[in-house]
């Protein structure tokens, strides 16, 4: 899993000279899972995966793939080509030089299937809906076998009801081993189907240090409900839907020596796992109990903790601070 | 009005020499077109997806060259192809050959200019996705004309219609020779002189007739685009 895909380095990219757009110190990307790039409209999302498709030339630093791996770009709004959706799926395989065959039939039906448009093959590509040609975008993206699939704003534009479908669609992806890698500004999204999420602001990433907890939601009458997580549950907010996330943010957990009195808290005791600097006089601490668990604390409530590696130590955060999605 | 009703009997006739004229104009223009066509669609891509010094210079002429009149052109290469010209010596003049170098001329600036406006209007998701899905080389070019043949077209029929409708060089290279480079404008242009307006305007409405064709598909080229 840990194997790396692509290392960037040192990577700057302008349109206009003076204008940079993406500023990447180092970044290395992992195979296997979901990537996703986070950010608000101009943060250079679309830029870095145009980059990393190698539609755009680097002006500087290095963007270096693996021998053999390639990419293909679904666009957040897909281009298909004219006539039907089969012949849209065909074109990969003419354009690298596959022989034509009958597996070709069996693997668009497949293809098709798996996007869940199946019996789509005679449809005018044109004429189809935003989500459906998303999808058969999709498709034809992995007609071009490509291990690494990178999806532009894929839940742009769609309904409830598609992103969901677009949502368990990426997952089938992850699960079949292909390399996924997203960019959007939709939180839920993020959290829902990301293995790492990395946040891009004016091109530059930055590391986000939110606890994300995969689990199931019981909802409960009453102020309070539970997510569960293995071998234990949160407290976390009623609120009606289906939820598979929990997010915490760092700052939101207290840590503490001493079990701490306070009713309807979330209290999980762990050891400290990593301490690093976050700048500006925190630290980061993660303390693992069952899960790695992240808070950010103050200079002065460090010296107090002199959190050590292997420390044992109590997280604390009110049900509030459990976010859903 | 009985003018007109004559011209309309000439039609409906099918007066073999007024078919004759039809057939050697559509055959002059579709030559030229054609040729038009395999060197101004290349050459329009090229112009814009390639960039070399001088680019917009050779723009600047080729759009200038489709306002070209067709006695220019006529004159142009008359001059080559004359007894004393360079190419005198090919016996050119008044030959359905001179007639189509003439239109090419003609109608190739025309073809140019507008594939290359036409592909400076493509959208930009096109090469962007030709790229991703691993088209390269020949193939890529291919896929792009193939996805902007609608409004290519629409380029290759425009010179057409500027052909068909010509005078200038079907007279001056073709010299108007019956049952041989006697087209639909010659014809008209040499009744009305005579005073004879039923063959004129019979070939005149058959014109008009070629023209709405045109239009028409070329609004249906481009609605399917």
């Amino acid at each position: 899993m840990s194997d790396i895909i692509c290392r960037i380095r040192d990577l700057k990219f302008a349109y206009e000279p003076g204008v940079p757009v993406l500023s990447i110190d180092e970044l290395n990307l992992e195979r296997g899972g979901i990537l996703t790039f986070r950010g608000h409209n101009g943060s250079g999302k679309t830029t870095l995966l145009k980059v990393l498709a190698g539609l755009l030339p680097v002006s500087r630093g290095e963007v270096i793939f693996n021998d053999g791996e390639r990419s293909v770009l679904v666009q957040q709004e897909p281009y298909l080509f004219q006539g039907s959706v089969k012949q849209n799926l065909l074109y990969p395989l003419k354009f690298r030089g596959v022989s034509s065959g009958k597996e070709r039939s069996g693997k668009i039906a497949e293809v098709l299937e798996f996007v869940g448009l199946g019996g789509f093959e005679k449809r005018k590509a044109r004429h189809l809906s935003g989500g459906e040609s998303k999808r058969v975008a999709i498709a034809r993206a992995l007609m071009a076998e490509s291990p690494v699939l990178m999806l532009d704003e894929p839940n742009a534009n769609v309904d409830r009801a598609t992103s969901g479908a677009l949502e368990e669609l990426f997952l089938h992806l992850k699960a079949s081993g292909i390399t996924v890698i997203l960019s959007t500004h939709d939180d839920r999204l993020a959290y829902r189907v990301s293995d790492r999420i990395v946040d891009l602001e004016g091109g530059v990433p930055f590391q986000h240090y939110e606890t994300i907890l995969k689990g199931s939601y019981e909802y409960r009458d009453g102020m309070y409900s539970l997510f569960h997580l293995q071998g234990t549950a949160l407290s976390c907010p009623s609120r009606h839907g289906e939820y598979t996330t929990a997010v915490l943010s760092p700052s939101d957990v207290l840590l503490s020596k001493d079990r701490v009195k306070k009713e309807g808290y979330n209290q999980l005791d762990g050891v400290v796992e990593a301490v690093s600097p976050s700048g500006e006089d925190r630290y980061i601490i993660t303390v693992n109990c069952g899960f790695p668990l992240r808070a950010s604390v103050p200079g002065a409530a460090y010296e107090l903790l002199k959190p050590l590696k292997g420390m044992k130590l109590y997280a604390l955060f009110s049900p509030s601070a459990v976010h859903l999605f | 009005m009985n003018v007109l009703t004559e011209a309309f009997k000439l039609i409906l006739s099918g007066d073999p020499e007024l078919v004759e004229i039809c057939l050697t104009s559509l055959r002059f223009s579709a030559i030229s077109i054609v040729l038009a066509s395999l060197a101004g669609i290349p050459l329009g891509f090229f112009l814009k997806l390639r960039d070399f010094p001088g680019r917009k210079m050779v723009l600047v002429v080729i759009n200038s060259l489709m306002a070209l009149p067709t006695v220019v052109v006529g004159l142009f290469v008359y001059s080559l192809v004359a007894r004393s010209g360079p190419l005198g010596s090919l016996g050119l003049l008044f030959t359905p050959v001179a007639v189509i170098i003439g239109q090419f001329i003609l109608v190739l600036p025309i073809v140019t200019s507008m594939v290359h406006g036409r592909v400076s209007e493509m959208d930009p998701r096109l090469p962007e996705t030709l790229r991703t899905l691993g088209a390269s080389g020949p193939r890529y070019y291919f896929m792009l004309v193939r996805e902007m043949k609608g409004s290519i077209a629409s380029a290759v029929l425009a010179g057409f219609g500027r052909v068909i409708g010509e005078v200038g060089v079907s007279m001056m290279l073709g010299g108007n020779i019956r049952w041989y480079t006697r087209t639909i404008t010659t014809t008209i242009s040499l009744e009305t002189s005579k005073g004879e307006f039923e063959l004129g305007l019979a070939l005149g409405i058959i014109l008009m007739m070629i023209a709405f064709l045109l239009n028409f598909l070329t609004h249906r080229l481009v609605r399917y685009e």
